[in-house]
């Protein structure tokens, strides 16, 4: 970080009330927002009687640690379709979000650095497409591809997510503040095209918004939930987060059902891992991107 | 660029408009319209391509795609293919209940995309069949009615609907309404297990003064077909509705029958003696399997919900099967789900779809996988009748053969109508017993408002309402 900030204002002391007052709301923040998270390891390591009658309540281990008994019969239950769905999750988020990444790198590149006829109009509909809630357009989607047939394959799924209208608005309004004119000027008189302007110029400069337009839509893509539900029927097609539901529907169910509760919450913890890694991973590039733009030099 | 900008806003504020505007006429989905029957095809090929989620175990044959979500179904669709050399099933699981009618309805809208047979409940296939929207396919036309006694009564007079002699569906199973009884606490505190509704509340109370800390029973807020099959055992007949006229609908909550089960828990719930935990929750699942109920009127597929809960599903619950209370000799035998096979409008090859149906659970070694796998109770005859299943004994019920029980409230069942909004009624249902067992309307105010509101409703969606 900048040690020039620091030292150029100094901070305001925080006075010892003020303090403690922090600290309780931090405390209170934490709990409210730890407490689901430490349910769900808890009650993934309990078998299904574990989680109705577990000795010592919900927010504590029962005497019996069934995790990795849950986590053996999430490998041959219903022929372990459950890895089968984590992997058509990361393809969903890997693939889905490389690619709205790159289409919301070069539009976003596009309505900053260049103009064009209906640029700001184009624009605006962009931002009227951010207004659309997703989940409004997902039965006229779900039409339009029955009739194509498209209906009930991974396409289904892919092709909607590709576009990513924040991820645009983000990278112009990143290309706008961040990658001076200048800079792609002095590279056009020294002779370079303008695809090797932009991979070689801009595209570094952009690396934080590329980061973090990536991990929105990954992150959005890993967690897409209606699309998938209403577009898949085959199960073996699912993300994780529609055959999970699936089996909870299963779990719920009065008339014929089949009791899956020890696998909906020990299948979730799973769930949450590759996204947990994501973020720790990518986090250093985001951070780093945040601050980089904000001050001028 | 500007004229664009306003000419998208203009259209985006008057698709605003008209949305609003839309709110104010009524959805046309019963117009008088009468519609034609669904409409048979005969493609053999069009399915070669369909994904399933089960292997096929022959190429090169006729498949029939299905949707159902039955436990074990997917050894059932084995066994048939394994037996069939002229038609394979592609099976996959569309959703549990209303996840798959929402999926249904949505293929519906898009005119493809339905499977040609799928699993509805009984209490589900009305909405598929209404004015203009006449889904599921007449299997009388290929000669279905000639297996009519393979099937329980109930379960038939559901699948045909309301009409003379048509039939728009494959029984499968059906959920005998019985009680379950804790015998170990009856003993306990020294109460005779009841048998009629009078010496059911007198054993509330003997249960309460000897000291037992639980409940007598549940009586759930947010039941659903349980308070009809309640309703009918008094016999008061809240839903009619036919496919032969199926403009027409008729709400009957506002007798003195369904005034006499409504107050009759009521005493009961305000005397501390009944629960009103909304069931198949998990505080529901930990109250009744901890012993806090002693009896537990339901369906008897609910075996198999509680055994997988519990701790050893072998093991004795201390739960027993008895037939459920009556209020006098003329009291019926009630059914509360079960659902059935429909051959959908959009089938490939329509009379192959209906073979499917009918031939699925059609064999003794299907049904045996549906029975011991599945937890089903059948609705086919051969199987009610087969010694096989008379003396199955059931761990979890301290080896007791609960179908000596089970089968004749199964073969007594007359059959229920539901309403084609029967998601709708539910809805409003569980309103009803909400404002009466928690903001204390009374049970008259609470049925006449519930008739009020679904004729009211009823006539909004197109139907005659009565």
């Amino acid at each position: 970080m900048s040690s020039t900030a620091t030292s150029a204002v100094k901070p305001n002391k925080i006075r010892g009330n003020k303090k403690i007052f922090t600290i309780v709301v931090l405390i209170v923040a934490i709990v409210y927002f730890l407490l689901p998270v430490w349910w769900l390891i808890v009650a993934s390591t309990k078998s299904n009687s574990g989680l109705f009658f577990g000795e010592h309540g919900s927010l504590w281990f029962a005497n019996k640690f069934a995790l990795w008994e849950n986590i053996k019969q999430l490998c041959t239950y219903q022929n372990g379709i459950y890895w089968r769905w984590l992997l058509n999750s990361f393809i969903y988020a890997l693939i889905g979000g490389l690619l709205s990444t790159a289409i919301s790198i070069l539009a976003g590149y596009g309505f900053a650095k260049f103009h064009f006829r209906g640029k700001k109009a184009f624009f605006n509909l962009v931002l009227g497409a951010l207004m659309i809630p997703s989940t409004a357009l997902v039965i006229p989607l779900f039409l339009i591809m029955s009739k194509i047939g498209m209906v009930n394959t991974m396409w289904a799924v892919l092709l909607p997510a590709l576009l990513n209208p924040m991820g645009v608005y983000l990278m112009r309004i990143y290309c706008q503040e961040s990658l001076p004119d200048e800079m792609i000027e002095a590279a056009r008189v020294d002779g370079a095209g303008e695809l090797r302007t932009f991979f070689q110029v801009s595209l570094p400069i952009m690396t934080p918004a590329i980061t973090t337009v990536y991990l929105l839509s990954t992150v959005g893509a890993w967690n897409n939930f209606f699309l998938p539900q209403i577009v898949l029927t085959n199960s073996k097609l699912y993300p994780i987060t529609v055959g999970l539901t699936q089996w909870q529907a299963q779990s719920q169910a009065g008339a014929a059902s089949e009791q899956v509760w020890n696998l909906v919450t020990s299948g979730s913890l799973i769930s949450v891992i590759p996204m947990v890694l994501a973020f720790l991973f990518l986090q250093k590039y985001w951070v780093g991107g945040l601050t980089a733009g904000s001050v001028k030099s | 660029m500007k004229a664009l900008t306003k000419a998208l806003s203009l259209l985006a504020a008057s698709a605003m408009i008209v949305s609003v505007a839309a709110c104010g006429g009524g959805s046309d989905s019963a117009s008088s319209d009468s519609g034609a029957a669904a409409k048979v095809n005969t493609d053999k090929k069009a399915n070669d391509g369909a994904q399933c989620t089960n292997t096929v175990k022959k190429t090169g044959v006729q498949k029939v795609t299905v949707w159902g979500w039955y436990p074990a179904i997917e050894k059932v669709v084995d066994q048939f293919n394994e037996t069939h050399d002229d038609l394979q099933v592609c099976w996959n699981n569309g959703g549990q209940g209303g996840g798959e009618y929402t999926k249904f309805q949505n293929a519906i809208k898009a005119g493809s995309g339905a499977p040609d047979v799928i699993q509805l409940e009984y209490e589900a296939m009305p909405q598929f069949m209404t004015g203009t929207q006449q889904h599921l396919v007449d299997l009388s036309q290929f000669g279905f009615n000639d297996h009519k006694d393979d099937y329980t009564e109930g379960s038939w007079d559901m699948v045909k609907l309301g009409t003379e002699d048509k039939a728009y569906a494959v029984p499968v199973d059906l959920g005998p309404f019985v009680m379950y009884v804790r015998e170990d606490i009856f003993t306990k505190y020294n109460v005779d297990v009841p048998t009629t509704y009078d010496e059911f509340a007198d054993a509330a109370k003997k249960l309460k003064d000897a000291g037992y800390d639980g409940y007598i029973s549940d009586f759930p807020l947010n039941q659903t077909a349980m308070l009809i099959a309640f309703f009918e055992q008094a016999g008061a007949k809240v839903n009619t509705y036919s496919a032969s006229d199926p403009t027409k609908v008729k709400v009957n909550y506002d007798s003195p029958e369904a005034k006499k089960v409504l107050d009759y828990w009521q005493k009961l719930i305000d005397a501390g003696y009944v629960d009103t935990t909304d069931a198949n929750t998990t505080d529901w699942t930990t109250n009744i399997l901890s012993g806090k109920y002693a009896t537990w009127i339901q369906a008897s597929w609910q075996t198999g919900y509680l055994a997988s809960s519990s701790d050893d599903a072998n093991a004795d619950s201390g739960f027993r099967i008895h037939k459920a209370p009556v209020w006098d000799d003329s009291t019926p035998d009630v059914n509360q789900g079960g659902s059935a096979w429909a051959v959908t409008d959009q089938a490939k090859d329509t009379e192959a779809a209906y073979k499917v149906a009918r031939e699925l659970f059609g064999s003794e070694e299907a049904q045996k996988i549906g029975v011991t796998d599945g937890g089903l109770f059948p609705a086919w005859t051969d199987m009610l009748n087969s010694d096989f299943f008379k003396t199955e004994k059931v761990a979890f019920l301290g080896n007791q053969e609960p179908n000596t029980i089970t089968i004749p409230v199964a073969e007594g069942y007359k059959g229920s109508d539901f309403l084609p909004f029967q998601t709708y009624a539910y809805d409003e249902q569980a309103k009803m017993l909400k404002s009466i067992f928690t903001d204390g309307t009374s049970v008259d105010d609470a049925l006449a408002k519930i008739d009020s509101t679904l004729k009211n409703y009823a006539t909004q969606q197109g139907y005659t309402a009565e």
